[in-house]
This record gives structure tokens, C-alpha cells and sequence, in this order.
């Protein structure tokens, strides 16, 4: 599935635009379509709680953005983290309709939410590495197991940050357990981030 | 007996006239409120008239929102706020415009009045400094008599995380400040967005004189609306 046109603009790279509120909302909605279509789960969003998400999210963002542009690539995986950190804490999504076929052992229906917040989290981090700094994302396999849902569940319920390694996981990356919410500059050379396919990173297995 | 509906405010209406409408509905809701205590004390058919009247003056000011929209005006309002040096009438406008739109949606309507004809005056005063005018343009209306307590108003304290006249005039003054969308629809999405944001993002503690600082805070509000 191509990504959305109008997630693009003429006007500016896309990790800028990502940076806006209205590319935020529009972003966050069509996930939420797409995932409808998907897993055929309904869900409702305040946008309210989006903004304070965005809001949280900005504040976070920017307290840690590094000075070299080199590390900006790496930034990206990290600010997806931090996105994904902040969806959890706020819970922006208010309600959430499962389908009848609805299958527990799946993780789409094991935790709807938090399948559309990693499956957000992960399209947009893989739209940003691919568009502004030509590199591919390939998710790891535990995306789709049910056993590490169950303890990703159960552990950003008691340390949201914990989102932050969790999603460097399923991106395929090494997780920082031990200090989540620090972002690590990466010697260059080491700064190559897998990227993103272009399809949903996230369900499609069953 | 159910009264007409008052047209929505006409668009080449005077900034006084405006002014006098948007005061009508907020008394329309004042008084709502003051006779509810009464209302069961009242005749039915009395009682369906009474709120009849005042549910078409308060729609004399909300109306066909999106129609009210004057792309025009919000393209010159936008401008002065971003430094020209025309646009203070556009900008009073669309300032009352957002104020109406944003009170409207507020789950608990705020109990003041916004005077474009006030607004104006202060606006116009401007001196021509382009780079802090969003700071500039928030001060003048904030110190001037434009934002005052509706007549016979109560005294009631804003509710954690609902509007107050500084919250609604930054995020009127962040949707001006920027980037334009490209439908009526749209704008009036974005300035929802914008008050939420504002909301978000509330000011730091610090003196409230520093142009600086505010200015500061209204453009990165706006370049991250």
C-alpha cells in the first residue's frame, strides 16, 4: 500500500512537517482507518487528547534534539518512542469496538489501542527514514507474538517510557532497557537505521 | 408559539453592530441560566416562548458558521499579525470571528464579551515593528477595554482547563499567525487545533511585560500548529 499523498508537502521535508499539529491529527486518523479496514476494530479519538499528546510529545522532543544534523536519522527512531510513550500515557483513544471474529490471541484484538499506537508510531517513523533520509525499516518478528504484546502491556503499564525500547524492538533495533528515556548519540557509521516498507508494519498475519 | 429565527450576522455588518449582537447572545444564555431556578414555576407554553427567544438570539450569532468564514478578511487579519501594515480592521474581525466560534464550542460558555470595535482601535495603534506584532497585537487588545464581563454577569471561576480571555485571544492570534488551509472547513479545524494546543502548551511563569517571551511563545505555537 503506497503511503497517503497528502501526508507530503512541496513546502518542507516531512520530519517538519510531523512537527505540526494538523499533520499529527490527519496522520493519526488515517492510521485509524487504515487499522478499521484491517482488523475491522472501530475506534473513537479525542482530538483533544491528541493535541495533548502532540503537546507532551513536542516538549519531550525537543529537550533532547541533538545538536549534530548527522544524528538526526537516529533522532528519528527515538522521537518515534517518545510519540509511542506519550499516546500510552495519554489515551487519547476513548473507545473501541472489536469485531465479532475478534481473536484475543491476535495482538491486534489482544490490546487494540496499543496496536494502533505502535502501528502509527511505526508507519510514521518508517515514512520519515524513508522519505527525508532514504533508509528502510524491517520490522522483527516479535512484532507478531503474542507473548512479548503481553509484556509490553503489562510493562508500559507500570513505566511508560519502557514504550521507548519496546519499540526499537519491534523495529529491529537494539533496546536501551536500562535508561529508556535517554537518547544515545550514535557513533557515526553506527547511525544506520533499518527503515520502513511502505505497507503497514503492523497485523496482516492471520 | 415559536418565534422566527434572527438571521446569522450578515457579513457587511458594522463592527458595532457585531459587537451588540454578540452581547445579546451572551445575555440570551445569561438569562437562560438566571430563570432556570424558576423555569417549573412557569406556565409550559410561557415557558417554551421564553427559551424559544432566547435560542434564536443566540443563533443570531453562531448561524452557518463555515458561510461566516471570510477567507478575505482572514488572509488580510493573517497578514497584519505576520507584520504588514494593513489588515488591523480584518484582524479585529477575525479576532471577534474565533472568539465566537470558540466560545460556542466551549463546554461551559464564557461570561465575557469581545468588542471588534474596541479591538479595532487598538489594533490601529499599532506601532510598525513587523516582528513582534503578534505579541504586540495580543497586549493591545488584552490592556484595552475590548474583553469585558457580560452585563449582570456572575462571578464564576474558569474551570480547570476551560477558556479564559487570554486562552481564547492566543489561540485566535495563533490560528492568524499560521500557515493558511486550503478550505473554510479546514480553517475552522485548525483554530479548534489551535486553542487545544494552546491549552497543551500553557505560558511559563515569568513576567507578563516581556514582549519577547510572549512573542516568542506565539510563533512556536503557531509554527507547530
Amino acid at each position: 500500500m503506497a503511503p497517503p499523498v497528502s501526508l507530503f508537502s512541496d513546502a518542507q521535508p516531512l520530519h517538519k512537517e510531523a512537527q505540526r499539529l494538523r499533520w499529527f491529527i490527519r496522520a493519526f486518523h488515517l492510521q485509524m482507518q487504515e487499522t478499521t479496514a484491517e482488523t475491522g476494530t472501530t475506534y473513537d479519538v479525542s482530538d483533544d487528547g491528541l493535541a495533548a499528546v502532540f503537546a507532551a510529545w513536542l516538549a519531550a522532543f525537543e529537550r533532547q534534539k541533538p545538536a549534530e544534523s548527522g544524528q538526526n536519522a537516529a533522532y528519528v527512531g527515538f522521537a518515534a518512542g517518545l510519540m509511542l510513550r506519550e499516546l500510552i500515557r495519554e489515551k487519547p483513544v476513548t473507545g473501541v469496538a472489536l469485531p465479532a471474529h475478534a481473536d484475543s490471541s491476535n495482538p491486534a484484538y489482544f490490546w487494540p489501542e496499543g496496536y494502533l499506537y505502535v502501528g502509527f508510531c511505526l508507519n510514521v517513523r518508517g515514512l520519515v527514514l524513508n522519505s527525508d533520509y532514504h533508509r528502510e525499516q524491517h520490522p522483527n518478528e516479535v512484532l507478531h507474538e503474542l507473548r512479548t504484546w503481553w509484556s509490553f502491556r503489562e510493562n508500559v503499564g507500570e513505566d511508560p517510557s519502557l514504550a521507548i525500547p519496546y519499540l526499537d524492538l519491534f523495529c529491529g533495533e537494539e533496546p536501551d532497557w536500562k535508561f529508556p528515556a535517554l537518547f544515545h548519540a550514535r557513533p557515526e557509521g553506527q547511525a544506520e537505521l533499518p527503515g520502513t516498507a511502505a505497507t503497514p508494519l503492523v497485523g496482516g498475519r492471520d | 408559539m415559536k418565534q422566527a429565527n434572527l438571521p446569522p450576522i450578515p457579513r457587511s455588518l458594522k463592527a458595532p453592530l457585531r459587537d451588540a449582537l454578540r452581547a445579546l447572545s451572551g445575555v440570551a444564555d445569561l438569562s437562560e441560566e438566571a430563570l432556570e431556578p424558576v423555569a417549573r414555576m412557569v406556565p409550559e407554553p410561557f415557558r417554551h416562548a421564553v427559551r424559544d427567544t432566547l435560542h434564536a438570539m443566540k443563533q443570531a450569532t453562531v448561524g452557518d458558521v463555515v458561510s461566516r468564514l471570510d477567507r478575505d478578511q482572514l488572509a488580510a487579519a493573517s497578514g497584519f499579525v505576520n507584520g504588514a501594515a494593513e489588515g488591523a480592521d480584518a484582524c479585529a474581525r477575525m479576532m471577534g470571528f474565533a472568539w465566537d466560534y470558540l466560545s460556542a464550542r466551549a463546554a461551559a460558555r464564557p461570561h465575557w464579551m469581545f468588542s471588534e470595535a474596541v479591538a479595532v482601535a487598538a489594533l490601529r495603534k499599532l506601532p510598525s515593528d513587523a516582528g513582534t506584532r503578534p505579541a504586540l497585537a495580543c497586549r493591545a487588545v488584552l490592556t484595552s477595554a475590548a474583553i469585558g464581563e457580560l452585563p449582570a454577569a456572575p462571578v464564576v471561576q474558569a474551570a480547570p482547563g476551560g477558556h479564559t480571555p487570554e486562552s481564547l485571544l492566543t489561540a485566535a492570534i495563533v490560528w492568524l499567525l499560521t500557515a493558511r488551509a486550503d478550505s473554510a472547513e479546514e480553517e475552522l479545524r485548525l483554530l479548534d487545533m489551535a486553542a487545544a494546543l494552546c491549552r497543551s502548551i500553557p505560558a511559563e511563569p515569568g513576567d507578563p511585560a516581556d514582549t519577547d517571551k510572549l512573542n516568542a511563545r506565539l510563533r512556536m505555537l503557531a509554527q507547530h500548529l
